[in-house]
């Protein structure tokens, strides 16, 4: 019996120790939400668009408004508070010609502003987010024009939490797109993924 | 000489695997896709397809019911004309060509728009499709990915070479949101 117990427990600890979270320096904390192959930031490519979404915790948003290496716990929950109830996403929508998004196959200059009008105005109706089993609407939007300095078009997305929140469950954002031409765009992150973000390690407590 | 030949036999054998491995890997990967089967079990297309039969009814209950219309107003005025009600005749009859004007619209305009919504979502079909086609054969290393449509393009091809299922299934999942990671 004794022998039972003690190759249980032998077993037992390197499997604790392999799912015990990693803490991680702010630097790293930020660098691991962004890596691809930690799977939050998944991309996905149809026709000529790039379409791109990052799932962005609150400790993430709060160091990434600072960019402050030596904030202290305090600080940080200071900065989280205002954002609870509500989970956050960045969708980003890259041109394969590098224009700007609302110039992409257009054939005349009206259909600049359209599109200029839909991505400000009414793209939010077009998004929802599919959370486990319930389907939420986009209550966070905010189209981030960059005037044609680069290729990137970014939409700052946040959604409501369910009531029967549970960490583990598939995030998947449904756009239903009516300008760029590519048709219904769902991407996916898993919750397994979102499960494993490791803790964020702050220097002063 | 034993001491010579048993080490000179394995290196032999060793290079021989890695040439063999060398050789294979540059083999180019070929496998054809029934595309028909492809489209036509394409979650995509069934949401659309479903989609677009929504919106025919709907137009075509409009139509009907402008027919009715017409039909009932039609048959007034036939009436007017056999009783020779000439005045129930002139002053409907404004009323009539106005019915039967916007029923005319109304049509061509409704099998207009179906005309470009069907095309619309074919082309945003096919624009998905192809994408997710084209990540699969990179991510399983293929360097050519054939299309059967049915019309020839593919005359005969060993049973062993169709990816259809596999492709199908990642086509589902890129398209619900895997990302190509699936």
């Amino acid at each position: 019996m004794r022998l039972v117990v003690q190759i249980v427990a032998l077993l037992a600890v390197p499997l604790m120790i392999s799912c015990a979270k990693e803490n991680l320096s702010p630097k790293q904390y930020v660098n691991y939400i962004r890596e691809e192959t930690n799977g939050l930031n998944v991309s996905k490519q149809v026709g000529d668009y790039e379409f791109r979404l990052l799932y962005k915790p609150y400790e993430y948003i709060a160091l990434m408004q600072d960019k402050d290496e030596n904030i202290s716990r305090q600080q940080l929950d200071q900065k989280i508070k205002p954002m609870k109830g509500l989970q956050y996403f960045t969708l980003t929508i890259r041109t394969k010609s590098g224009q700007e998004l609302m110039r992409e196959g257009i054939s005349e200059e009206t259909e600049y502003y359209d599109r200029l009008d839909y991505l400000v105005s009414y793209m939010q109706n077009d998004l929802s987010l599919i959370d486990g089993n319930d389907t939420l609407p986009c209550v966070l939007y905010h189209f981030e024009r960059n005037y044609n300095t680069g290729p990137d078009n970014n939409l700052l997305l946040g959604f409501d939490i369910p009531a029967n929140k549970n960490t583990g469950r598939d995030k998947t954002l449904v756009l239903e797109d009516q300008v760029l031409g590519t048709g219904k765009i769902m991407i996916r992150i898993a919750g397994n993924d979102i499960n494993r973000i490791p803790q964020l390690q702050l220097l002063s407590q | 000489m034993k001491k010579v030949l048993l080490p000179l036999i394995c290196i032999t054998v060793v290079t021989m695997a890695f040439a063999m491995g060398f050789i294979y890997a540059k083999q180019p990967r070929l496998a054809y896709v029934n595309l028909d089967k492809v489209y036509n079990d394409f979650e995509m297309k069934k949401e659309l397809e479903k989609k677009l039969t929504t919106v025919q009814d709907m137009r075509k209950r409009q139509l009907d019911s402008l027919e009715l219309g017409l039909n009932i107003l039609s048959r007034t005025l036939q009436n007017f004309e056999m009783s020779g009600n000439k005045k129930g005749l002139e002053e409907r009859m404004p009323e009539f060509e106005m019915l039967r004007q916007e029923y005319l619209q109304k049509q061509q305009a409704f099998e207009q728009d179906n005309q470009a919504m069907t095309q619309q979502y074919s082309e945003q079909i096919w624009k998905q499709i192809n994408q997710y086609v084209k990540d699969f054969g990179k991510n399983k290393n293929y360097t050519y990915i054939l299309g059967g449509d049915g019309t020839g393009s593919i005359m005969y091809a060993q049973e062993g070479n169709e990816i259809t299922a596999d492709v199908l299934a990642y086509v589902n999942e890129s398209y619900k949101g895997s990302g190509g990671k699936n």
